[in-house]
């Protein structure tokens, strides 16, 4: 679990730095689990096919292209504000699935493909989890996406943002990540661990 | 592989590539109406911060009123939102423009609202979509000419070094428009 969140966080960071608001989070999960159920699709189909292998990668990135197209406009009709701010990260979301598809790919990763769910999981887990606490700290809002715009629920008064502003901000989100990785591994997380953890 | 497997392949494939357009061609037609609909969104969060911002920031002391997208073209991509801008009764060629740029600072991107004119040059005016804006106890991200905000403090979104940067860039972009002529 842990061994995949990290290989997560590596491929998916050309899109941390807009994941300020939970709502982009959430976004994210649902691009992450429609490139994932259309990625599963496609390799089927290839395989069905009897595809030659040299031609597998350019249909793969084709059809991560078309799906993260779909979802973006998508995204323009239903949160056309948001869809303004994530432009081009909706492009770089499928591009970073495919990096994780394929470090996990040559990681071998037990077995493990992200054609099953447990990595792609933890990624999912993640990207929440950081969105969530990256918005708390520095704005004190959850924010939820709906039809149409985005609802924000003040949690943090404006007080305690003077404390917590900079752990929210995208480097201070860095440092705090890179602390609960080794906090994580210093408390002996990793012995339960049948892999060695990275 | 017998003949009957061939056909059922060339079928397959056949289909596949049709289902592959389709949704293409699906993508193609949400992005359409989507942009119309963005655009039509900007515009109005716009409006909002035009008429929230002190007449003092635009040229000739009034407020302007926004008017048709402007498609310019070799500015950038980020400048995807261009609207011109004039004062009530007057034309397009005044020269006014209003900028949506979704700006990158450390806490995340934010679609910040800019006017230019060639008179009083390029403002900051406030900026949308910002989870402050939706707390009670912080009244605007305080554009630079916001009526109660602080003109030296653009918010907690915006560093007031990335806005100068976004500032410079805008007058810039601007410049660029105007160049070849007033953009249709």
């Amino acid at each position: 679990m842990k061994k995949n969140v990290f290989f997560f966080i590596v491929s998916a960071a050309p899109v941390l730095p807009v994941l300020s608001l939970f709502s982009f989070g959430i976004l994210f999960v649902l691009e992450f689990s429609l490139l994932f159920l259309v990625l599963t699709g496609a390799r089927k189909i290839t395989r069905d096919c009897g595809l030659s292998s040299a031609l597998v990668l350019p249909v793969e990135i084709t059809v991560l292209l078309v799906a993260a197209a779909f979802f973006s406009g998508f995204l323009r009709l239903v949160l056309p504000v948001p869809s303004v701010l994530l432009e081009f990260h909706v492009f770089a979301a499928a591009f970073s699935y495919l990096l994780f598809d394929r470090i996990l790919h040559r990681a071998g990763n037990g077995g493990h493909s992200s054609d099953e769910y447990p990595p792609v999981l933890a990624g999912f887990v993640f990207l929440s989890a950081y969105s969530l606490l990256r918005e708390v700290l520095y704005f004190g809002t959850i924010s939820v996406p709906i039809f149409n715009g985005v609802v924000f629920l003040p949690v943090l008064p404006e007080q305690a943002l003077v404390f917590t502003r900079f752990w929210g901000s995208f480097s201070g989100s860095l440092i705090l990540t890179g602390l609960v990785i080794w906090l994580l591994n210093f408390l002996g997380v990793r012995s339960a661990s049948p892999h060695p953890s990275v | 592989m017998t003949r009957n497997d061939t056909g059922d392949m060339m079928k397959f494939r056949v289909l596949l590539l049709a289902s592959v357009l389709l949704v293409a061609g699906l993508s193609f037609l949400m992005n359409y109406f989507g942009d119309r609909k963005t655009e039509a969104v900007v515009k109005a969060q716009a409006e909002e911060i035009v008429a929230h911002s002190s007449p003092s920031v635009f040229a000739g002391g009034i407020r302007p009123a926004v008017r048709d997208r402007i498609r310019a073209r070799g500015i950038g991509a980020r400048y995807g939102f261009v609207f011109s801008a004039s004062a009530p009764g007057g034309g397009e060629e005044s020269g006014a423009l209003l900028f949506a740029v979704p700006i990158m600072d450390n806490c995340g991107p934010i679609l910040s609202v800019f006017y230019f004119s060639p008179e009083s040059g390029t403002a900051f005016l406030g900026t949308c979509f910002a989870p402050s804006q939706a707390r009670t106890d912080f009244r605007a991200a305080g554009g630079a000419g916001e009526e109660s905000g602080n003109p030296a403090h653009p918010g907690p979104e915006i560093s007031p070094g990335i806005l100068r940067n976004w500032t410079d860039r805008i007058g810039k972009a601007a410049e660029s428009v105007w160049k070849g002529g007033f953009p249709r």
